[in-house]
């Protein structure tokens, strides 16, 4: 097993052909409770995102329920609106074992997909063309946040034969544009009354957004949390797991009793005065991804360095800026008012607030998150294939270094994918950059 | 000088004689990136409206600062490259849309780094079929039509709009007419001369553009016809304004006949149908002309007109072409793919350009079995 400083990283087998014709849902989620099952006991609940969202899937099935695919940035709280279960085809590529996302990548290619297609997407691709998703009823796509995710709507449309739903994304951020998507929300609404079969029922739609309402208001609180040093969250573990329950499954009451559950552990962290398992010397910022395949990169930040994890904009919405708790208690809006709250929402998720529109977006919120969490050093994990993103990395670290004297570190690679950057050389990437960085901190505390 | 020879003139550098009489003579000139912004608009200005292009950089390392070269492709680079080696000094402003990840951001960049008297950004719709939609449109060319008219002081009124669209649409006619000769059996232009033809429409003001279409009209039918070629051959995807791929397939006996792609078919075919107001008018026939990828609901309309185009220019077979790292067309190649059959002739796999000729001898082996494959059905 391939390790540095004592720490061992995962060790994949690309080797071995894989049967891609399985029922990848099920052998995921058998693999999934598997390797939780191993965790200490008190740690289990971290995972539970992930089993949340994979029986959500198969109760879908289970129970007949018309299949709607979403793209992440349609928040799922308008498909529990609906009264049914979103299916998260896209969060199954996330969730699936690394031999057999990178297998589905693979398939998809000799299937004449684009090699350069964000892999995410492409592994999706690949788990359908293997007949491992469900066909559709309907399917809602957000042009935003990138083309990958453009053209990603227009093959999964053309290969079930199903009629998408196109939520247009604006470039700005002004009243008009946010009008502009309430009323495209709500002609989805009529959309999925015609597909699913039946009309939408006001009090199920308000009780969707108001629990995606107070997921948004916990994770505020949480990330509200992590200002503190050291950092009571340290985030290596539960990175993946906020991604699920945010992007696959708000709206649900699952992810709201997960964050109250992570709040309450915040909570008393910072209360005693814990940080993670090694001293917090550095403070690092992920402005934009991350490696998902081995969390034991984070691991050996922590005990090579004290650098802990503390932000990171893909999975934490830390855009919440605009964070509005004072929604009327009694949850009476009307249709066009809950299209208004999901518009706002949808559009300031992470990753579509910081690719859809102007670089500016990105660079000031990368400036906000790295001012206000106190952060040391940045690192831009550059997916290779994310264009919008990619373009604004050497700008952000520009600005990063002029306005607040922040060090970033731009490498290349795959954040799903071990065999375009493995741990070993993600952590060779580091290495020489958070020496610098703690050298730097050494220099300036004298 | 022959109408073809004035034509190469036109399409073969950024600051052709066109810009340089232009210029001359006082004129204002602003930049477009894609043909879903309305030259009609900015020409109803009094300005010519030039779409940028990205032939002739030296390289792409500066604008690679920004720009990486792991995923941003190379046609967005040359083009921020010209700009910084202030080939494109002579333009008074540039507007941009979000046609893409590259070349939005590409925009973005000329704007903040290098700077623009003018610039604007329109975001256009990615479908085309909902009335939210043209509003939106709509209202974003208003917003472009009252930026032009502060910054330009240039009222741009209903008349001298109308009159613009009778220009284009004219010129998109005369377009048509010169794509109608490719129906021939012996067609009297190549397919990569066409390619031309179409690159200098996009440099040129229209008024002489269209003199020289009538021109070239004249001549071409006193040329000698291509005859003897291999196979009739349709492109069918991202080749901008490269005329590699063209003239590699001519140059090995084929006959390139029809495309769908701008810088092509998708740039003329569809008119400007003036009904009420002109803004609207525009608008309305821009959204719902034959569809980039872009346009996520695009696809059946991209396909039953590349139907169209085989059955009506007798087609052999498709050749499915892109720019390394264009996402848009490359999954438009795999719904391709998905339609073969429909389609009725063979489709080739995917094949990927590096923008600016620097692959030539692979896209020569690809397209010389391809045209192999052609001819032993």
């Amino acid at each position: 097993m391939p390790e540095k400083d004592k720490i061992r990283f995962r060790e994949f087998d690309f080797s071995t052909k894989l049967d891609l014709n399985i029922d990848i849902l099920h052998h995921t989620e058998r693999i999934v409770k598997g390797l939780i099952s191993q965790r200490d006991p008190s740690i289990q609940w971290v995972f539970q995102p992930y089993v949340d969202a994979l029986e959500e899937m198969s109760e879908a099935i289970r129970e007949e329920q018309p299949i709607v695919y979403h793209n992440f940035t349609v928040l799922p709280e308008l498909i529990y609106g609906m009264g049914i279960i979103p299916y998260h085809h896209e969060m199954l590529a996330f969730i699936c074992p690394t031999e057999y996302f990178a297998a589905y990548k693979d398939l998809s290619f000799t299937h004449n997909t684009p090699e350069h297609l964000c892999s995410l997407l492409s592994g999706t691709l690949g788990i359908a063309l293997s007949d491992g998703l469900s066909k559709p009823d309907a399917m809602i796509y957000a042009s935003h946040p990138c083309d990958s995710g453009v053209a990603t709507c227009q093959a999964l449309a053309e290969y079930y034969g199903v009629e998408p739903f196109i939520i247009d994304s604006p470039y700005d951020d002004s009243r008009e544009a946010h009008d502009y998507v309430t009323r495209q929300i709500k002609e989805c609404v009529t959309y999925l009354e015609d597909k699913i079969g039946k009309k939408v029922d006001m009090n199920v739609m308000r009780e969707a957004v108001r629990r995606s309402d107070r997921a948004h208001e916990l994770l505020y609180y949480i990330n509200e949390m992590k200002k503190k040093t050291p950092c009571p969250i340290p985030s290596s573990i539960i990175l993946r797991s906020v991604s699920v329950a945010m992007w696959g499954m708000v709206g649900s009451q699952e992810t709201v009793a997960w964050l109250e559950r992570f709040l309450e552990d915040a909570k008393e962290r910072a209360e005693r005065g814990m940080g993670g398992r090694y001293e917090e010397k550095l403070r690092i910022a992920w402005i934009y991804t991350f490696p998902t395949f081995d969390p034991a990169i984070f691991e050996w930040m922590e005990a090579r360095f004290g650098a802990t994890s503390v932000i990171f904009q893909g999975a934490e919405h830390m855009y919440w800026p605009t964070y509005k708790p004072l929604r009327r208690p009694c949850y009476d809006y009307s249709l066009d008012e809950l299209c208004a709250i999901m518009a706002d929402k949808s559009l300031n998720t992470p990753m579509a607030r910081q690719a859809r529109g102007h670089f500016d977006y990105f660079i000031k919120d990368v400036v906000h998150w790295c001012r206000e969490w106190k952060i040391d050093a940045a690192i831009f994990s550059g997916h290779i294939q994310c264009k919008s993103n990619w373009s604004s990395a050497q700008l952000a670290k520009e600005v990063l270094m002029d306005e607040l004297g922040i060090p970033t570190l731009i490498y290349e690679t795959d954040i799903f994918d071990p065999r375009v950057t493995s741990a070993e050389k993600t952590v060779a990437y580091m290495e020489p950059f958070l020496e610098m960085v703690a050298e730097k901190k050494l220099f300036e505390a004298f | 000088m022959t109408a073809l020879e004035e034509i190469f003139e036109l399409s073969s550098s950024n600051r052709n004689s066109a810009v340089k009489a232009w210029k001359e003579n006082g004129g204002k000139m602003v930049g477009y990136w894609c043909s879903y912004i309305p030259c009609e608009l900015i020409h109803a200005a009094g300005l010519f409206p030039y779409k940028v292009k990205g032939l002739n950089a030296n390289g792409t390392s500066r604008a690679e600062v920004y720009l990486t070269p792991v995923c941003t492709c190379k046609w967005s680079r040359s083009i921020v490259q010209l700009a910084y080696d202030a080939e494109y000094g002579f333009l008074d402003g540039l507007v941009g849309m979000n046609q893409c990840d590259h070349s939005r951001r590409a925009h973005e960049f000329w704007v903040r780094k290098i700077g623009v008297p003018f610039d604007h950004f329109v975001a256009v719709p990615h479908k085309m079929e909902t009335e939210a939609a043209l509003e939106w449109y709509t209202k974003g060319l208003l917003d472009l039509k009252n930026h032009l008219e502060d910054h330009f002081h240039a009222p741009i009124t209903s008349d001298a709009l109308i009159r613009s669209i009778d220009l284009f649409n004219e010129n998109r006619l005369l377009l048509k007419e010169l794509q109608a000769c490719m129906k021939d059996k012996d067609p009297c232009i190549r397919g990569s001369d066409l390619h031309k033809v179409i690159i200098a429409g996009v440099s040129t003001p229209p008024e002489r553009y269209n003199n020289l279409l009538k021109r070239l009209l004249k001549e071409i039918k006193e040329r000698k016809s291509t005859t003897d070629y291999r196979a009739r051959i349709m492109i069918c995807g991202w080749c901008g304004d490269d005329t590699t791929l063209r003239t590699i397939l001519e140059d090995l006996g084929a006959l390139v006949v029809a495309d769908n792609s701008c810088f092509g078919t998708r740039d003329y075919w569809d008119l400007v149908e003036v009904e009420g107001d002109p803004l609207d008018s525009i608008a309305r026939s821009y959204l719902n002309r034959t569809p980039c990828p872009r346009m996520m609901d695009g696809f059946a309309r991209r396909l039953a007109f590349t139907k169209e185009m085989v059955e009506q220019f007798a087609v052999d077979g498709i050749i499915l072409s892109r720019i390394q790292f264009c996402d848009l067309h490359g999954i438009d190649e795999f719904n391709f793919k998905l339609r073969e059959n429909f389609l009725g002739v063979p489709v080739s796999s995917p094949l990927i350009q590096e923008y600016g000729s620097q692959d030539i001898g692979r896209l020569k082996t690809r397209c010389e079995a391809f045209i192999e494959q052609i001819e032993k059905r």
